[in-house]
């Protein structure tokens, strides 16, 4: 069964190239002058995440100064504008950022793990990456610059939501195959799950700023799931699936 | 007709001709930058009677949104004899969908966002009027379809949260990243699909 040993965030790392900021190239010890340069300039990406991170949350995105986010990043303007040509580009990095670590919080691949698992670890993270991560924040920001950077809000959208979709479709499909979800339209199928979990994860942050995670945070994904699973899953999709010894 | 009446009739012209010049305004220029001389100038209006009407710029805003989310559609008089579920689901479906996109609700949701951080009760009450209130008048419809036995019984609170959240995933939520956003060909498909989930949770036998 090829498809249960999917990678599951494939998708997320794919013509993203993950080895930018070094989350996968730790590993590697061959360090000539090229690699040591090279784990230089991801060193300085990070800290500039990290920064440009800090200031938007705090200020704003029109308030946030390029000069500003290089100085608390300790580089040059010259360095910043070398990894980052703008600053719409600089904030989209940091949703992309923020979606890859959705990813790395996910497991890699589906075997072992019932379907009802995955979803609610889906979810949990998801709530994770939108409240403790402050993306209700980010994207709040987003759309407010809608009217002045049209552009910004479009990557943001393509980079981290559609691309987040397109990974969760490719699980669904793997799960379909397996026989845990019927055959289904499952592009329009992440989404209705997606559009449940948003009620009560990003809609009401959207609108305050106070929305924090209640209590019954954590009963209501487990509803969305199963109501998801009630639609599209089959009998199996909370039996533990024996472990793939095929080898494919 | 009576003086008194007559001078009735002339304030209420005069609010809804307030009404639709800040819709405007607010819509090109957002909430920070709209100023209430110039919405008082297109009105036709004095800005003595522009404050007369509404006080305060927050709540001139909050009566746009009122008059928003009163929604040109009236839920309940979608069912008509003979309907299916799937047809009335549709319905409102589509009525939704018109407020959102016909009435500028995409637009306007947008400005509100935008200005959570500087006018938060702004936010907290279209927030409610568009999501609590809302709910509840097609949750009056749900109800009614339980009851002729279109519906299985069921939590409908819980049924139109997750109905209309499938539809703003689908719809609202790209409006919001994307100001000419429209409704995309398969609009049709995608809406019954979400009928589709929601029949398989809660339609009886003939409509599943």
């Amino acid at each position: 069964m090829f498809l249960t040993k999917l990678k599951i965030f494939d998708v997320l790392i794919e013509d993203n190239n993950l080895c930018k900021d070094g989350m996968h190239s730790e590993g590697k010890v061959n360090l000539g002058l090229s690699s040591y340069r090279r784990s230089v300039s991801e060193a300085k990406r990070k800290a500039i995440l990290q920064a440009a991170r800090d200031h938007f949350l705090k200020n704003g995105y029109s308030r946030a100064a390029m000069a500003d986010i290089a100085r608390d990043a300790d580089v040059s303007t010259a360095t910043l504008y070398k990894h980052f040509s703008s600053k719409d580009d600089l904030f989209a990095a940091i949703v992309e950022d923020t979606y890859l670590r959705l990813g790395v919080a996910l497991p890699s691949d589906i075997d072992g793990l019932t379907a009802r698992e995955f979803f609610m670890m889906l979810a949990d993270a998801y709530a994770a990456q939108q409240i403790e991560g402050q993306m209700n924040k980010l994207f709040r920001m987003v759309i407010a610059e809608v009217p002045t950077a049209p552009h910004l809000a479009k990557t943001v959208y393509q980079d981290g939501i559609v691309r987040a979709y397109a990974y969760l479709q490719k699980v669904a499909d793997a799960l379909v195959a397996r026989g845990d979800l019927k055959p289904h339209h499952t592009a329009d199928g992440v989404r209705h799950l997606g559009g449940m979990l948003k009620e009560y994860i990003v809609w009401p942050a959207l609108f305050s700023q106070e929305f924090s995670r209640t209590d019954d945070m954590k009963k209501n994904l487990e509803l969305c799931v199963d109501t998801y699973l009630a639609i599209y899953g089959t009998e199996v999709s909370t039996r533990r699936p024996e472990k793939d010894t095929s080898g494919n | 007709m009576g003086i008194e009446a007559h001078r009735r009739k002339i304030s209420n012209e005069k609010q809804a001709a307030i009404i639709r010049a800040a819709q405007e305004i607010f819509l090109t220029h957002g909430y920070t930058r709209a100023g209430m001389a110039d919405i008082a100038r297109d009105a036709d209006v004095s800005t003595a009677t522009l404050y007369k009407h509404f006080s305060s710029k927050e709540e001139l805003f909050a009566a746009v949104v009122k008059d928003v989310a009163r929604e040109t559609v009236d839920y309940e008089s979608l069912i008509s004899q003979g309907d299916t579920a799937r047809d009335i689901l549709y319905k409102v479906a589509r009525g939704y969908l018109s407020t959102q996109f016909d009435n500028h609700a995409n637009a306007l949701m947008r400005i509100v966002i935008a200005e959570v951080p500087g006018a938060p009760k702004l936010a907290s009450e279209m927030y409610d009027l568009l999501s609590t209130r809302r709910h509840e008048k097609l949750r009056a419809v749900i109800d009614e379809m339980v009851r002729n036995k279109l519906l299985k019984p069921h939590d409908t609170e819980f049924g139109v949260r997750i109905g209309s959240g499938a539809l703003k995933e689908l719809f609202v939520w790209p409006a919001l990243f994307d100001a000419s956003y429209t409704l995309p060909p398969d609009t049709d498909e995608k809406i019954h699909r979400c009928i589709d989930a929601y029949l398989a949770l809660f339609g009886v036998e003939e409509n599943s």
